[in-house]
């Protein structure tokens, strides 16, 4: 199981904050999975065909920029979390 | 220090990361805080309290009732000017502290000419061309920064020590457009959670003033409230960011506005 | 040898003082601390052994009266 954390932003669309997803082997088959689950979900991440820079995706606290990517695999027991940019204060 | 000072900070001085020493440091030391509103009114408090020197403090806003569900300090200061109204705070907690005032929003043409007169600045802003104008100016002045934001229940921190860690733009390349991201103004925060990110603002720049502990420099802990969960993201510098590989010397001016939905 | 007179002195202040002395004085310097309050006689000596410094002495010279020696550690 891939354990997700949703941030604020996204629950309006996906109603919890933490969800388990199984096989997933990468987090493209991740956010396929998701994409499915949660409509509305996909307009918030993918902009222009691509995903918005404005998200941060992190696998086990690791930047997937840094990782492989979208195509960064995923194992069992993998925690992702998605960081939006936020500005209040 | 005089035997007021002595029992002022006693319960620093006793502490062996801290001691006369430290505390005579802190003495001389300055802190800029960018915004005396949720982050900032937390951060000067601890600051004021823990005896830092000088504190600078940047706000063009006036205090309004709907602050006061988490800007404490400002209590009986409605109408005046944040910034003032901060000073006349410290004032009473600690004669110490010399403040110097900024009774305005800082922007390009003044921003760098302010930060670099201080040790650290501590980002208390609420808005992201703000975060993006201070990331910049300290990274170009060489002033250590510390970041922090928050929505509802959520927050961020992260410390940014100019050409050693990563930069606010390393992990995010700039503003997001209007109507992708919601400010607090229109998602809404508890005054605890703004209240527990400035806090961890002003602990971070005590151990940067000090040179103790650890700070978080190319690391992020984002923080959930509503579930306790503290987690600690990895950052890293971005050789391809334009501010700190040193390629762009002056402020990206970013000109998105605030977006009004969720 | 110098003498810190801490009488009058209560809890936590009689460590916080005998610290801000400790701080000021040199490495290897041997310092003499008087105290009429008895709890601080059994934590100061506690607190600056575990901050590195030796107490050399701690005896009761009066009524109420103690006298702690301390020499400050060596190094920084």
């Amino acid at each position: 199981m891939i354990k997700v954390k949703f941030p604020t932003v996204f629950v309006q669309v996906t109603k919890e904050r933490r969800v388990e997803v199984d096989n997933a082997g990468s987090v493209k088959d991740l956010l396929d999975t998701l994409f499915e689950r949660y409509p509305g979900l996909k307009e918030k991440l993918i902009k222009d065909d691509e995903l918005t820079p404005f998200i941060n995706i992190f696998v086990n606290g690791e930047d997937i920029r840094h990782l492989n990517g979208v195509e960064t695999e995923l194992k069992d027991g993998d925690e992702v979390a998605f960081i939006p940019a936020i500005s209040g204060g | 220090m005089d035997e007021e000072q002595i029992k002022r900070y006693a319960r620093q001085i006793i502490m062996p990361e801290i001691g006369v020493k430290g505390q005579r440091k802190l003495l001389e030391s300055s802190v800029l805080v960018v915004g005396a509103g949720g982050l900032g009114s937390p951060a000067i408090q601890y600051l004021a309290g823990a005896g830092v020197g000088r504190i600078g403090i940047a706000d063009g806003d006036n205090v309004d009732i709907s602050n006061l569900q988490r800007q404490t300090i400002h209590a009986g200061n409605l109408g005046k000017n944040k910034a003032e109204s901060a000073k006349e705070f410290v004032e009473k907690l600690n004669p110490d502290v010399e403040v110097e005032v900024y009774p305005f929003h800082l922007d390009p043409e003044n921003v760098r000419e302010i930060v670099k007169g201080y040790d650290v600045v501590l980002d208390c802003t609420d808005n992201f061309v703000s975060r993006f104008l201070l990331n910049d100016a300290c990274v170009i002045e060489g002033v250590p920064l510390v970041h922090a934001a928050v929505l509802r229940f959520e927050g961020e921190i992260m410390t940014i020590v100019p050409s050693e860690s990563a930069c606010y733009r390393c992990v995010f390349s700039h503003a997001p457009p209007p109507g992708s991201v919601p400010t607090c103004q229109e998602a809404g925060v508890v005054g605890a959670t703004v209240g527990t990110l400035g806090t961890l603002q002003a602990i971070e720049a005590i151990k940067l003033l000090l040179g103790i502990g650890e700070v978080l420099t190319s690391r992020m802990l984002h923080i959930d409230l509503l579930t306790m969960d503290f987690t600690e993201l990895k950052l890293k510098k971005n050789p391809d960011c334009p501010i700190c590989s040193g390629r762009v010397k002056e402020i990206i001016p970013e000109r998105y506005a605030e977006s009004c939905q969720l | 040898m110098k003498t810190v007179d801490l009488r009058g002195e209560v809890c936590p202040f009689t460590f916080v003082k005998t610290k801000v002395a400790l701080e000021d004085a040199e490495p290897g310097e041997v310092l003499e601390i008087i105290f009429d309050h008895e709890p601080a006689v059994r934590d100061v000596p506690r607190s600056v052994q575990a901050e590195g410094h030796d107490v050399l002495s701690v005896e009761k010279i009066g009524e109420d009266e103690w006298r702690v020696v301390i020499r400050k550690r060596a190094e920084e």
